[in-house]
């Protein structure tokens, strides 16, 4: 199974591993969603603030966020096991990750001082669900055991996008 | 309170949990931190003197630091999870968590006093 393909019968297994990840690592799994639910209710409770929105800054901070993780996780699959960059493999999926994930924070980086994007995509790019999924992700690729596929991408990304939605519409409704 | 400082806490947070999952990760690929944690001292170092000598004497950030607060608090919940973890990730992971952790919401400071908050 690769991360583009999705199938409704995997998707116990991928909630089962996710479960194991978290019991095998309850506190810092517990600690990483309450940072992003204490993000998440001072939105819900400001709504009505312009403070509590997604701007630009957000971009920038999803953007180091990324360039950091990248950053580790090229490490985790470098052959020489001394942080070269000339033994990196490519073809390992841990280093594709990390190759578009630090092309991503580039961008994001790029968008966040030109402030070219439209405000959709600001908030497309700058919510902190997003910033979430990726940093959940890869810390789920640290786990050796634990194969990232499609349905799992969903499992993770399907309840963050509710839960985007939610926000974005009680600010609509304000 | 203010988003700047749920971002700065979170941040601070989020790199916590990141810093000792990856010195787990690396412990159990056999890897070595050490390099990993001269490269974030460097990173850190360069950010710092950027702020000192660069940002601040142009005007462009009012501190440096976080109030002191804010700062007592998310060092000491770095160096809180870092002790806890301590027997898992090293003398150098427990290091290289307080490196990383302040980095990441020094940063994160830095950004929002550049956009006035």
């Amino acid at each position: 199974m690769s991360i583009f393909q999705f199938s409704f019968s995997e998707i116990p297994e991928a909630v089962s591993i996710i479960i194991g990840f978290i019991n095998d690592n309850l506190i810092l799994s517990g600690v990483l969603f309450i940072s992003y639910t204490l993000f998440y209710l001072y939105g819900i409770i400001n709504n009505k603030s312009v403070d509590s929105d997604v701007y630009e800054i957000d971009l920038l901070g999803n953007g180091v966020s990324s360039i950091m993780v990248a950053f580790l996780l090229v490490g985790l699959d470098e052959s020489s096991k001394g942080f070269s960059f000339a033994s990196l493999d490519i073809s390992s999926p841990t280093t594709k990750a990390a190759i578009f994930l630090a092309g991503y924070a580039i961008l994001l980086l790029l968008f966040a001082f030109t402030k070219m994007l439209p405000k959709f995509l600001v908030v497309v790019f700058g919510n902190s669900e997003l910033d979430l999924f990726i940093n959940f992700i890869a810390v789920l690729m640290i786990e050796p055991g634990i194969a990232i596929t499609g349905t799992l991408l969903a499992v993770i990304g399907v309840p963050l996008l509710i839960l985007l939605i939610i926000e974005r519409l009680r600010r609509l409704a304000r | 309170m203010k988003k700047y400082h749920i971002s700065v806490f979170t941040t601070n947070l989020l790199a916590i949990v990141l810093a000792i999952l990856f010195v787990k990760g690396y412990k159990a690929r056999e890897i070595p931190i050490t390099n990993v944690f001269f490269i974030m001292l460097v990173i850190l170092a360069v950010f710092m003197l950027l702020s000192i000598f660069i940002l601040k004497p142009q005007g462009r950030i009012k501190s440096i630091f976080p109030k002191k607060n804010l700062l007592i608090l998310n060092v000491g919940i770095s160096l809180a999870f870092s002790l806890i973890f301590l027997k898992q990730i090293g003398l150098i992971g427990f290091l290289f968590v307080m490196v990383f952790s302040f980095l990441l919401f020094e940063i994160e400071h830095i950004i929002y006093e550049g956009v006035g908050r």
